[in-house]
C-alpha cells in the first residue's frame, strides 16, 4: 500500500512506489483531484490520517 | 478617407499577425545528458506512459511536463502521445493508486521546467513557449521530425 509523507512545508513523498521523488503540493492535489473524480477514493490506499492532515492542513477541498 | 481606411485594415491584420505569432508551442526537451537528439511519436508515447523507463545508457527516464494552455498542452497529447490529457491523467491516477510508478512531474512554469532538468538526470519534458529564447540552454528533441507543436 502507498502512503503519503510530508517532507517540508509543500513537498510529498509517495511511498512505495517502484521510484521515489519529492511531489510539490500542487501535483499532489492535482492527483488526488484525479483520482476523486474517477471514483478511487484515495483513503483505501493512503493511511487515513495522513491523508486527513493533509487536507487539512493544505485547505484543499477533495471530498 | 480611402487611405485612412486602408491604414485602419492594415493595423488589424498586423494586429492579427501579432496576435497568431504570440500563441504558445509546444516543444519536447531534454537535459544535456541524454543523447538522444530525435525520438519517433512511438517512441515517446512509450516513454510518457513509462512503459520505457531507462535511456540506452541505462539511465532513468525522469518525465515531465507543463500545465498550461490547456489547448497547447491538449493537442500534444492527442497528437503525439496518442491519447487524450484526460485519459493520459487517469492512465497515470491509476498507475500510482495501484503502486506501480510515480506520475510525471508537473511544471507550473518554464523556470520549474529548467530548474527540475538540470537538477536530474535523464530528464525530458513538454513544455510551452511564446519565444524559443526561453529554453536557455535547453536541448530541443524533435519528435519524428517535428520539433513544435
Amino acid at each position: 500500500m502507498i502512503h503519503i509523507e510530508q517532507h517540508g512545508s509543500n513537498t510529498y513523498f509517495i511511498r512505495n512506489l517502484p521510484e521515489e521523488r519529492p511531489v510539490e503540493r500542487y501535483e499532489l492535489v492535482e492527483m488526488l483531484r484525479e483520482a476523486v473524480s474517477q471514483g478511487i477514493d484515495p483513503r483505501e490506499f493512503l493511511d487515513s490520517d495522513t491523508i486527513n492532515r493533509f487536507i487539512e492542513e493544505s485547505g484543499e477541498t477533495l471530498f | 478617407m480611402k487611405t485612412l481606411k486602408l491604414n485602419f485594415i492594415a493595423m488589424i491584420l498586423l494586429a492579427a499577425v501579432s496576435l497568431l505569432n504570440a500563441r504558445e508551442m509546444g516543444v519536447v526537451i531534454a537535459g544535456k545528458d541524454v543523447s538522444v537528439q530525435e525520438l519517433s511519436k512511438t517512441e515517446l508515447a512509450n516513454i510518457f506512459l513509462g512503459k520505457k523507463t531507462n535511456w540506452e545508457d541505462g539511465t532513468r527516464i525522469m518525465i515531465g511536463y507543463m500545465m498550461t494552455p490547456a489547448e497547447t498542452v491538449d493537442g500534444f497529447f492527442d497528437e503525439v502521445v496518442g491519447r487524450s490529457h484526460r485519459r493520459f491523467k487517469k492512465y497515470w491516477v491509476k498507475k500510482v493508486f495501484a503502486g506501480y510508478g510515480i506520475a510525471p512531474k508537473l511544471f507550473k512554469n518554464m523556470e520549474k521546467a529548467l530548474e527540475f532538468i538540470e537538477q536530474n538526470a535523464g530528464c525530458i519534458a513538454f513544455v510551452t513557449v511564446s519565444d524559443i529564447r526561453e529554453l536557455g540552454d535547453a536541448k530541443v528533441v524533435s519528435i519524428t521530425g517535428k520539433t513544435g507543436f
